[in-house]
């Protein structure tokens, strides 16, 4: 279930590039919630909710295959909540490459905002 | 709710789900509509649902596909966190149930939020129906090449049954890529519908087919130690059997002779369907075409002292 692939490697006039391409708004919000520190897919939902006073939400098919492509390209991993007393609750944790996805939408992001002022 | 009504079991009733899997948003809304009514599904099968009432709660239904199985305990957990209820799966579809808040918008009754993940199910669906048809395409070829070997009502009906599958197959695939071109579900429904009745009409035709040919499958054992002089007058009935259906049959036929001898099948019109003349001969899988009736077996033109003849039909 490939819905996006950041960064994509091509090939023009015989030289290897890398292109960066847009990342869906579900799987921005879900990087950007995530670079806040591992929590768990309630709280990425909840976390969307309050960010985008309610304009964009997550529903459960939409995060189980957004962290499960995640997962797969190994830009979020798995972890488990180390609270004692408590039920170990499944988290997840962005990764040096996660950041390094959602640093380059931002400033891919930014410049389209740059560019949009100019004119 | 009193203590009588809390001791009554509640009903249940199976229901043919006639929803094709590429109308999928139709079945979910189908699924709301009853649950409106007090009918709740509890499980879901793969042609039949079950169904609870209970006319105190209402449930919102949604349906998730996945051709490979989703990690069991993240997949229930994520969709647990926002309240939803997995009743299983059928054929890769999985069904979730939330109770129905009249306050909350409709929108918080969907699972799949952006185009993307939307997209993503109608290609995992689109997928599996493709394998499925070139599945379907490489058996429909493997029966094809039965059905030139041997053409025969045995034969014919399964290569029809693989050719409507073969066909529905390929359309759910096209049908699941293109969502505008199903906006009526009772055109969907007529369709599967149809599929269904001819599957059903096409395995009964098969059963009954294979029962007429099995009443014709025995074996025939005939010794003769005597001449027999030359002519159809002179032929001698070895015994008469029953044909149930008009078809084509394999015959295993065996002639053990000291000399030339004539075997010949006749039906009640007296005219001659299978003839051979040999003193040793092994035809195995022989194929004939017999009509309904009662035929019969000859020995004639035979010229030695002992000759066996051993035929069965299959």
């Amino acid at each position: 279930m490939a819905i996006v692939s950041y960064p994509k490697t091509v090939i023009k006039e015989g030289i290897i590039i890398k292109k960066s391409e847009p990342i869906s708004e579900s799987y921005f919000y879900i990087l950007l919630c995530l670079s806040k520190g591992p929590t768990h897919g309630y709280g990425i939902m909840q976390m969307t909710k309050q960010l985008t006073g309610g304009e964009v939400t997550i529903g459960s098919g939409t995060m189980y295959g957004a962290t499960d492509n995640m997962l797969t390209k190994g830009w979020i991993e798995e972890t488990f909540s180390e609270e004692t007393g408590v039920e170990k609750k499944r988290l997840y944790r962005l990764t040096a490459k996660g950041f390094d996805v959602l640093d380059k939408e931002i400033r891919r992001l930014k410049r389209m905002i740059a560019n949009t002022e100019e004119l | 709710m009193n203590v009588q009504d809390r001791n009554k079991k509640p009903k249940h009733k199976l229901k043919f789900n006639l929803f094709p899997n590429w109308c999928y948003e139709q079945e979910q809304i189908d699924l709301n509509h009853r649950s409106a009514k007090g009918w709740h599904l509890i499980e879901p099968g793969q042609h039949f649902h079950k169904y609870e009432q209970n006319s105190a709660i209402q449930y919102r239904y949604q349906m998730d596909f996945h051709n490979i199985e989703p990690e069991p305990e993240r997949y229930e957990e994520i969709y647990a966190e926002q309240g939803w209820e997995l009743l299983g799966s059928s054929q890769g579809w999985y069904y979730f149930r939330k109770p129905y808040d009249p306050l909350l918008p409709e929108e918080a009754y969907e699972i799949f939020t952006d185009t993307e993940s939307v997209t993503a199910l109608r290609k995992r669906w689109a997928r599996t129906a493709l394998l499925g048809t070139i599945g379907s395409f490489l058996i429909f070829f493997i029966g094809m090449y039965a059905f030139h070997l041997f053409p025969s009502w045995l034969t014919l009906i399964p290569l029809l049954l693989l050719g409507a599958e073969l066909i529905y197959c390929f359309y759910s695939a096209f049908m699941i890529r293109h969502p505008k071109k199903h906006r009526n579900p009772k055109v969907a429904c007529s369709v599967t519908l149809l599929y269904t009745i001819f599957l059903v009409v096409g395995i009964l035709v098969f059963i009954y087919v294979k029962i007429a040919h099995i009443r014709t499958d025995f074996g025939h054992l005939h010794t003769i130690d005597a001449p027999i002089p030359a002519g159809i007058k002179n032929a001698v009935e070895l015994d008469s059997f029953d044909i149930y259906l008009s078809d084509n049959y394999r015959m295993d036929f065996i002639i053990t002779a000291d000399a030339s001898v004539c075997f010949a099948i006749r039906n009640e019109q007296g005219d001659t369907v299978f003839t051979a003349t040999a003193d040793n001969c092994h035809y195995p899988k022989h194929c004939i075409t017999l009509k309904k009736g009662n035929y019969t077996a000859y020995f004639s033109d035979f010229t030695g002292s002992s000759a066996q003849v051993y035929y069965k039909f299959e």
